[in-house]
């Protein structure tokens, strides 16, 4: 019985055979953040909620994932200046980060928690991602310097048309994207 | 009577033998005998700072290949490649080259000189995230091998210019040179064959 249940989810979720895709994005607003000697890290709390189904009424969350884009700028006088490390995920936890200097970009897949088969159903079906930000040698900054970062989060899921129709279609997500700086503890 | 029989069925083997001795004989004898076989030279190391934007270095190198047989099967029969194999790192902390740390974007090429035809080099720009693994990148060699030569000599250059520069940190750039030449020659003919490489001054 176990068996037949798992063949018939898997058959559920797997991609028919022919015919294209829904490809759903959303992009967050452009956020800023400064780092400076005395500030040397900021965290944030990244959350999308969704808000209605798909086309044909499928589940937007399938496959999704999170790519943040960061630029930097420095305000210091000497030519070197402190690297930043972004990083997805809490402190001491397992997590995707890089540390940059002019640009990076960091993805992580999403998971979705909630009621996401009905959506007018509580628990509201989101995710979460923590996103820390932090210079990793802030004693190279004098108190009058800073470190400037701009970026956003670029959100992508997909999932394969029901009907079997040909070709990809890219819409906007049904989500809402909401950005908290999370204070430090 | 029976000690001259046993000692002409010694000289018999001994002169069979000698014949399959020779290197053409085995090598149409056993096909493994005419499997290409990969000779290597020494590897050359050598260690670089590079501090600003489009500063760059060039390295030249002599690649020689010797004790060739004369009989060569073909014109494919040798095939030369030099290899570069490239590390980067920062001078401290973080020191970078793990796929995680942002670095300042190299432009290397690597290509042969000199006549009779200098190749186009192959070229490549390095990640800005590079990984742990070495940046690696191949050009042909001993091209101009004429058919039955016993000796060819390839000169060619790495080139290794820095893109990026402030607010990068000054970077150490650890290169590794070798050159090859895969024989398609009898085994038993090209045992004496090997490659030498030198550093050749500008």
């Amino acid at each position: 019985m176990m068996v037949i249940a798992s063949a018939g989810a898997l058959l559920a979720t797997s991609p028919p055979d022919r015919g294209g895709a829904y490809q759903f994005e959303a992009t967050s607003e452009g956020q800023r953040t400064t780092l400076t000697a005395a500030k040397p890290q900021a965290r944030y709390l990244v959350r999308a909620r969704v808000t209605a189904l798909g086309p044909e009424g499928v589940d937007t969350t399938s496959s999704a994932a999170a790519t943040v884009h960061g630029t930097i700028s420095a305000t210091s006088s000497e030519g070197s200046s402190p690297f930043v490390r972004a990083r997805f995920g809490a402190s001491g936890q397992m997590s995707d980060a890089v540390t940059a200097l002019v640009s990076f970009q960091l993805s992580r897949p999403l998971r979705f928690m909630g009621n996401c088969v009905d959506l007018e159903q509580s628990p509201a079906c989101q995710t979460e991602l923590e996103l820390e930000l932090a210079l990793e040698q802030p004693s190279l900054l004098t108190a009058e310097e800073s470190v400037n970062i701009s970026w956003s989060v670029d959100f992508e899921s997909r999932f394969f048309k029901p009907s079997g129709k040909d070709g990809n279609e890219s819409l906007a997500a049904p989500w809402t994207i909401e950005i908290v700086e999370l204070t430090t503890p | 009577m029976m000690r001259r029989t046993l000692a002409s069925a010694a000289a018999l083997s001994m002169v069979l033998a000698c014949a399959s001795c020779s290197a053409p004989a085995k090598c149409n004898a056993q096909p493994d005998a005419s499997q290409p076989r990969l000779v290597e030279s020494d590897e050359r190391a050598d260690s670089l700072l590079l501090t600003d934007a489009n500063e760059s270095q060039v390295l030249l190198f002599r690649a020689t290949l010797s004790g060739l047989p004369v009989l060569w099967p073909n014109e494919e029969a040798v095939q030369g490649a030099a290899r570069l194999g490239l590390e980067l790192r920062y001078e401290s902390e973080p020191l970078g080259g793990d796929g995680h740390t942002e670095m300042p974007r190299l432009v290397l090429a690597l290509g042969t000189r000199g006549t009779p035809t200098p190749t186009t080099p192959t070229q490549l720009t390095t990640s800005k995230y590079p990984g742990p693994e070495p940046i690696l990148l191949s050009a042909p060699v001993f091209e101009d091998c004429a058919l039955g030569s016993s000796q060819c000599q390839t000169s060619f250059g790495v080139f290794i210019q820095r893109v990026d520069g402030v607010p990068f940190p000054p970077l150490r750039v650890s290169t590794r040179v070798t050159a090859d030449a895969n024989l398609n020659t009898c085994s038993a003919l090209s045992n004496e064959a090997r490659v030498t490489l030198e550093v050749e001054t500008p």
